[in-house]
């Protein structure tokens, strides 16, 4: 509940106030966005107790969709 | 209910069944898709993907995220009630995760018919594009995924603890689970990056 708490602060102060850095209150926002998902991955999916196969391809699936997004993003 | 884990972690639990989770990250890659070409293609026109973004309402899709991972809070509850043994709980609290689901759809309905009032359409632009390309593919899965939790509510009204099928309660919880995780990521992507 807190990290959705700091999403909402994150998201609709911070976009709105950057006139500078933009990229780097983007990066945050992005990388607290992640986070929140694994959160949900392994708590609320309860992929923290699950096969490692399973928790393996979810843990790969947030680090390679994080890195990708961010990636291009900070090729713009 | 729960299976024993065992001291490796390598069994450990599925919650569901390996169907829905073949499906589940099937679609999570699916959508990795959408957000990297969105990301890409931004790139490639970033004032005017900039400037159509403040056209969208943060708030409306602010709340949205509220609602869903409010809902998916209220499905962990209710899956707990269940293995807690205090099953009357369960169909109140998946009712409770159904209601904000409906909540999310009526947010994005009457945001989809504002645009349109006013003359915003997929294709007003790029940035529109995949707005109502990804936010309609992602409300869609909304959609079925109310149909999943009202099946589930259903099942626990019709079952006793004894006949219930926890299989199908998990790989339902499951699944909307992901449709919450998936707006998580959206929401950021399409209203606020800069």
């Amino acid at each position: 509940m807190l990290a959705t708490g700091l999403s909402w602060w994150l998201g609709t102060h911070q976009s709105g106030s950057a006139t500078t850095g933009h990229s780097s209150a983007t990066i945050i926002m992005m990388l607290v966005a992640f986070f929140k998902v694994r959160l949900v991955i392994m708590y609320f999916m309860e992929i923290r107790d699950a096969p490692l196969p399973l928790k393996l391809a979810c843990e790969g699936w947030v680090a390679v969709t994080c890195g990708a997004v961010l990636g291009f993003y900070l090729l713009s | 209910m729960k299976t024993q884990q065992n001291s490796s972690s390598v069994q450990g639990h599925l919650p569901g069944e390996v169907g829905v989770w073949v499906f589940i990250l099937g679609d999570m890659v699916v959508f990795s898709l959408f957000f990297v070409t969105f990301i890409y293609y931004r790139a490639q026109n970033v004032e005017l993907f900039t400037t159509s973004q403040e056209m969208l309402d943060q708030n409306r899709g602010a709340l949205n995220t509220l609602l869903l991972l409010a809902s998916s809070w209220f499905v962990v509850l209710g899956v707990r009630s269940l293995y807690q043994r205090l099953a009357d709980m369960a169909p109140k609290l998946f009712g409770v995760a159904f209601f904000c689901g409906v909540g999310f759809v009526l947010v994005k309905f009457f945001e989809f018919r504002e645009k349109i009032s006013h003359g915003i359409t997929p294709t007003t632009n790029d940035f529109f594009m995949y707005y109502f390309i990804f936010s309609g593919i992602h409300l869609l899965h909304v959609f079925i995924g109310i149909g999943v939790l009202a099946f589930m509510i259903l099942h626990l009204r019709k079952h006793g603890t004894s006949t219930l099928n926890m299989v199908l309660i998990e790989g339902g919880a499951s699944y909307w689970h992901m449709v919450d995780l998936l707006w998580i990521v959206l929401f950021p992507l399409l209203y606020l990056i800069k």
